[in-house]
């Protein structure tokens, strides 16, 4: 497997204006890695567990990091983070909630199924910049992913 | 030998013969002639020839038989050897058998006996061969006798007979018998035998089956007898608590947790004109819905609510008066009034088994007092009391407005917290963008329009997060605890310290005595507060900033102070309206919610705040936690 390709970051967003402020964050950031982008939970999901449209992925080829927005169409966020960090093929993908909601349940709720960050989306981009790219140098370039078993 | 008188000749010739043969001489009496000479005479020569030749006949022939009987006796011997050891070896099967084995004759006398005979009837064989087989018998059992003969004169066998005879020691024993006939070599019945087993073993372990059944049978019918006597005692029970339920004077109604009706008293279908097989076994709300024509009706809702808390609670929940109308049987409504208790009764598990449903009809009070009756003291109570009942269920209406208003506020400030800041982060986000992509495009004055949009947009922010965190802290439950109030402020002001970076703030500390409170709510106190007298004394150098707690009318309170802009008092009662500034936002930036979250806090705690300030000379905040104590 090119090793470039398993550095993929899988970004959850509805919202157009977020996604495109998220992507240039990350570029600012001189995160380079590619971007899958899924715009809602169910499509996260298909990525993630290889169905649906992405039947033919590698589930042993998981993406680097998930950031997650909570409120999406279809399937919400809390669902897919439910989903990825109670299966185990799964479990070990770093999982960032990057969200409006500064609901203290959305935030307690997503520690307690094992979210690995959770940043409120700030109104100020350059704070918001300023985040991305702490979790995308923590994430990307610090942390070390448990070695997969192939 | 002596002569004598002349013999006849054929005797004398056969004599003579069997002297030569056998050299004997039969009776002795033979004539020998005188002298010894036998002198023969041509007569006597032929007669001896004549005897000689009978005389070897004689021989020959007696040879052959003696041969012939020797040959026969010695087959006899084989032949009998053979019987003897098949005998012998019947005997001695019978002979140590277990069985009795008796022979007897058609008389009944015994002819043999056998040691198993021997060792079941204690008689020895000498002692019954020859005697009466009926010397067994019973004397009951004498007739069984001649029975048995008869059957074997007939030739017919007696099998498995079974009978009891006497021993020898006088006890008798079951036997199983089977009889037989004997018959001679001509097939002539000539007597019995007769096997005989003892049976008493098998025939006690037969008796004692049937006594354990027996004994097993009554047990059951004892235990059978016993468990309906319970049960009927638990049936007069029961319905003995049934009809004291029934018969209690109040009025009660049993329910399951799915309000499904169980039992009711007497007094309940009085009052509500029901009767136990109309209401017994349905849906509480089904039998007694809300007044259709009453379009004000609560009744039910508030009764539903009611045991909703019961059922999360597992407690007891009193409602205030109920406005319920009852159906009457002709499908017409009345205008009731009730005082409704709903009580738990739990099961397993502390889990919610049934539901009391106990109330008083107050109808009478109620209409009384609306009929504006005003006789007497004792009328005047009443109606005191049913304007108390009144408005207690005006509150419980409201408190159930609140308690859905409260829970779409959550919903709404959840959809603000969300929704509202996602289209200011594109506002910013994408100035920015503008900003930093095309500033050299830019002249000066569109980049300081596209600041001030995002100035705009992050104020705006800043305004929901403040507006956010208020409606919150009336949601948020309160952990009271003992709080060291001088910990806590040393910790907010290392907190501020970039609020004061650059500046020359003297920052006086006196005594913080420890108070009750939640942590939480109270550092979100101390940072408005020291937040305010920081950003109020900007212009002040150096500013001073004095911490501590003094006696005041309202008792010992904690103030901070400063030599800040102050305020004009006039204002004072909008200080800590939300939203509400008394400086221009050039001046002093803010959204005007701080103080009025430190007011909420303040008065959840109990406590009161207020301040004291003078334009251009500075402001004190002081505030209390709990009312006229010290804090």
């Amino acid at each position: 497997m090119n090793e470039s390709i398993s550095l993929e970051i899988l970004l959850v967003e509805d919202s157009p204006d977020d996604l495109e402020l998220t992507q240039r964050a990350l570029r600012k950031a001189n995160l380079t890695n590619p971007i899958h982008i899924a715009r809602d939970g169910a499509e996260a999901l298909d990525f993630i567990f290889c169905e649906g449209d992405y039947a033919g992925r590698d589930i042993a080829n998981p993406p680097r990091v998930i950031l997650l927005d909570l409120k999406l169409p279809k399937v919400d966020g809390l669902e897919v983070l439910k989903r990825v960090k109670g299966d185990p093929r799964t479990a070990a993908i770093p999982v960032v909630v990057l969200t409006s909601s500064k609901e203290q349940n959305d935030v307690v709720e997503s520690y307690a199924l094992g979210v690995n960050s959770y940043i409120v989306k700030p109104v100020n981009f350059e704070r918001f910049a300023e985040a991305v790219q702490q979790l995308g140098m923590y994430w990307l370039l610090l942390n070390q992913p448990p070695r997969s078993g192939r | 030998m002596k002569s004598g008188a002349p013999q006849a000749t054929d005797t004398c010739a056969v004599g003579a013969a069997l002297v030569l043969a056998t050299g004997v001489i039969p009776g002795g009496t033979f004539p020998m002639p005188a002298g010894g000479v036998f002198l023969p005479t041509p007569f006597a020569v032929a007669g001896m020839a004549l005897l000689l030749t009978l005389t070897i006949l004689l021989i020959a022939s007696r040879n052959r038989a003696v041969k012939f009987k020797r040959a026969l006796a010695d087959i006899d011997l084989a032949e009998r050897k053979r019987i003897e050891a098949t005998a012998a070896q019947l005997a001695a099967i019978v002979e140590s058998s277990d069985d009795a084995i008796v022979g007897k004759d058609l008389q009944g006398i015994v002819t043999s006996w056998n040691a198993g005979a021997e060792k079941i009837f204690g008689y020895s064989a000498a002692e019954m061969v020859g005697q009466p087989i009926s010397r067994l018998m019973p004397p009951e059992r004498l007739h069984e006798e001649a029975k048995i003969l008869g059957h074997i004169r007939r030739g017919e066998s007696v099998p498995h007979f079974e009978t009891v005879r006497r021993c020898k020691d006088g006890t008798l024993i079951d036997v199983s018998i089977s009889v037989s006939a004997i018959r001679d070599s001509t097939g002539k019945i000539i007597g019995a035998s007769k096997v005989a087993r003892d049976i008493t073993e098998r025939k006690r372990a037969e008796r004692d089956i049937r006594r354990f059944n027996v004994e097993l049978e009554q047990r059951v019918a004892e235990r059978t007898a016993q468990l309906e006597a319970v049960n009927a005692e638990l049936r007069q029970r029961r319905s003995e608590l049934e009809s004291l339920f029934e018969s209690l004077p109040g009025l009660y109604l049993v329910l399951t947790p799915d309000l499904t009706i169980v039992a009711a008293s007497d007094a309940y279908l009085k009052a509500t004109m029901t009767t136990r097989e109309q209401i017994v076994g349905r849906g509480l709300f089904e039998v007694f819905p809300d007044n259709p024509d009453d379009l004000e009706a609560t009744g039910a809702a508030n009764l539903r609510a009611s045991f909703d808390h019961v059922r999360e609670d597992a407690a007891p929940h009193t409602m205030a008066i109920q406005k319920y109308s009852i159906r009457r049987p002709d499908g017409t409504f009345e205008e009731r009034y009730w005082s409704p208790i709903n009580s738990p009764v739990l099961g397993l598990e502390h889990k919610v088994k049934y539901i009391i449903h106990r109330v008083e009809d107050v109808t009478d009070f109620v209409l009384r007092k609306s009929s504006g009756d005003t006789l007497g003291l004792r009328a005047r109570m009443q109606q005191m009391e049913a304007e108390i009942f009144l408005s207690a269920q005006r509150m419980q209406e409201v408190n159930r407005k609140l308690e859905f208003a409260n829970k779409e506020l959550e919903a709404f400030s959840y959809s603000v917290s969300h929704d509202l800041r996602a289209p200011l982060r594109a506002v910013d986000g994408f100035s920015q963008a503008v900003i930093e992509d095309f500033a050299a495009q830019l002249p000066e004055e569109g980049r300081r329009y596209l600041l001030t949009i995002r100035k705009g947009a992050q104020q705006m922010g800043a305004l929901i997060d403040d507006l956010l965190a208020f409606s919150r802290l009336s949601r948020a439950s309160m952990h009271k605890q003992e709080v060291r109030t001088g910990e806590l402020v040393r910790s907010v002001l290392a907190e501020l310290e970039p609020q004061r970076e650059g500046r020359r703030i003297d920052v006086r500390i006196g005594e913080l005595p420890a108070c009750s409170g939640d942590p939480a709510l109270l550092k979100q106190v101390w940072v408005n507060l020291l937040s305010n007298a920081f950003k109020y004394t900007r212009k002040r150098d150096p500013a001073v900033v004095e911490i501590g707690c003094e006696p005041t009318v309202e008792g010992d309170a904690f103030f901070v102070r400063d030599n800040g802009t102050g305020f004009d008092m006039r204002y004072a009662d909008k200080l800590f309206g939300v939203f509400q500034r008394l400086h221009r936002a050039e001046d002093y930036e803010g959204t005007g919610v701080g103080l009025a979250l430190v007011h909420r806090i303040v008065h959840r705690h109990g406590g009161l705040i207020w301040a004291d300030a003078e334009v251009d000379r500075g402001a004190t905040f002081y505030f209390t936690l709990e009312e006229k104590s010290p804090p």
